[in-house]
């Protein structure tokens, strides 16, 4: 983890960029799919970075276009065929990639598209579902920033034993806890707040299981770097290093709220 | 090694007034994860970033890093281009951040080799960063210790041939302001990553009196701990320049 000195970067950029993720939650289904557009973009050229190529050469130049073209498939409401889109573009992505031996393994590139593709829909499907929407979104936002922010939070006051010193050499079983508890926290809150105190319980398990998922989407972005050996995977965002080091959380969460929200709740609040 | 504790000359507190580094082992980190050899060496310049910044936190005033040596030419061509387009992306990225936090570059070796616009870029990042005082940071590059000695050798014989250099007068000093790194203090500890013990034609008039220290790590694997914990061992070392010390 970085240093003290990092923080107010950190949260400075944070103050910024929060409020514009929350505005365009907010503004509706058009102003999220503009931001998630920007996303996967800079999320797809930091990925192909990140495995050695360039996304102004094929292969690299077709991870962001697959992930682009799915999503827009997902913005008319075409689920089914963005996925089919993201499938394909992963076999000719795999098979293209194959050719380059100065790249990273094919494999890594195709899972790129298919963890930023999945990703993206899932975001994109979860906002425009009428009228729950944006509360789905708010409430994942939400259980990300809790579960990161008293990781971070209970790490840094506790320290104590390493929860996984070969993937991610900083995380302490004492942060893992903190931001379970912080997400569990987010859905009791909601709960309470504005939902159903009678399903207190099964929010809390939602939100749990959203903060496992973030969690684990950190735990595996800090592997890959480790794997590439390099620190941030950009520069982008100042204090946070890039896309992919700040998004990585939501990135894991948001497939899991898709499916959640499609398979027991469809139409319905999350926390519900 | 020798035993150090019952020893105080030149044991201690200041850390060596210079270190330089062989970096071995991109290659091997590489492939070791299945990546490209491309992948190893990028890596490798994030660990030279992370040694900069390790020596300038240990207030050791110069570093030298062994980044190409004259017989890396002989590696496969794609290879070498990889490394010298990274060459010329690190010249022309890192030379702000170097000239922010003080450090003054120089490069040694025979530069030419690496075409006119890397050579350009070598220039012009020496330029930028002739002002800074914390830390003197060279890079060999294309360089070769006993091309290096060679030259120096055919100058003073070309000097001796014109009537300028009379080589009785000839000193060590002398000589030494005729190599790559004249004006510089010679180094005090070598680093080699890696595990391979071998000082491969680097620095090798200059090297007369460093400590070695050869490290098991990979060279993309190096931060921090491992500089420190050389600093650490080199403090513990007896360091005698043939004298005796009782």
């Amino acid at each position: 983890m970085r240093d003290w000195g990092d923080l107010p970067k950190r949260a400075l950029t944070a103050s910024i960029l929060g409020p514009i993720a929350l505005a365009c939650v907010w503004l509706g289904a058009e102003w999220w799919t503009i931001l998630m557009a920007i996303c996967v973009t800079g999320l797809a050229w930091e990925w192909v970075r990140l495995c050695g190529g360039s996304t102004r050469r094929i292969p690299g130049a077709l991870v962001p276009v697959f992930v682009l073209i799915s999503g827009a498939a997902a913005v008319v409401g075409q689920f089914w065929i963005s996925l089919a889109l993201l499938a394909g573009g992963a076999v000719l992505v795999h098979g293209l990639a194959s050719r380059y031996r100065n790249l990273a393994p094919p494999l890594w590139f195709t899972l790129g598209l298919v963890y930023i593709g999945v990703a993206g829909i899932a975001l994109i499907d979860l906002r425009h579902t009428d009228i729950v929407g944006r509360d789905n979104v708010l409430f994942l936002l939400a259980v990300v920033w809790a579960s990161d922010v008293s990781a971070y939070a209970f790490g840094r006051y506790l320290g104590g034993p390493k929860l996984a010193p070969a993937i991610s050499p900083n995380k302490t079983w004492a942060g893992a806890f903190g931001g379970l508890l912080g997400a569990a926290m987010v859905g009791l809150g909601a709960s309470l707040v504005v939902g159903d105190p009678s399903t207190a319980v099964r929010a809390i398990v939602v939100a749990a299981a959203l903060g496992i998922a973030t969690q684990g989407g950190d735990m595996f972005e800090s592997w890959m770097k480790r794997r590439f050996g390099v620190k941030d995977s950009s520069g982008l965002i100042p204090g946070h290093g890039g896309l992919l080091d700040r998004l990585d959380g939501v990135m894991a969460a948001a497939p899991l709220a898709a499916l959640l929200s499609m398979v027991s709740a469809p139409g319905l609040q999350l926390w519900r | 090694m020798e035993a150090s504790h019952n020893s105080a000359v030149a044991v201690g507190t200041a850390p060596p007034r210079h270190v330089a580094v062989i970096m071995d082992g991109n290659r091997r980190w590489a492939q070791s994860r299945g990546l490209p050899v491309a992948l190893g060496h990028r890596a490798g310049s994030d660990a030279a970033r992370r040694t900069i910044e390790a020596a300038i936190h240990a207030g050791v005033g110069w570093l030298t890093l062994f980044a190409f040596s004259s017989e890396n030419w002989a590696r496969p061509a794609d290879e070498v281009e990889e490394i010298t387009a990274l060459l010329r992306h690190y010249l022309r990225a890192e030379v702000n951040q170097l000239m922010r936090e003080g450090v003054r570059l120089r490069v040694i070796g025979d530069r030419g080799r690496f075409g006119e616009e890397t050579l350009k870029a070598m220039n012009a990042a020496e330029e930028r960063t002739s002002d800074g005082r914390r830390l003197n940071l060279t890079v060999a590059l294309s360089y070769g210790a006993r091309a290096e000695i060679l030259a120096a050798a055919r100058s003073i014989a070309i000097s001796a041939a014109e009537g300028t250099l009379d080589p009785n007068e000839l000193d060590e000093d002398a000589f030494a302001r005729r190599l790559f790194t004249a004006g510089m203090p010679d180094p005090d500890l070598i680093i080699r990553t890696s595990g391979e013990q071998r000082i491969s034609n680097f620095l090798l008039w200059q090297a007369a009196y460093a400590e070695l220290i050869f490290l098991p790590v990979l060279w993309p694997d190096f931060d921090m701990g491992n500089f420190n914990a050389a600093l650490a061992d080199y403090a513990a070392r007896e360091r005698r320049f043939g004298a005796r010390t009782t």
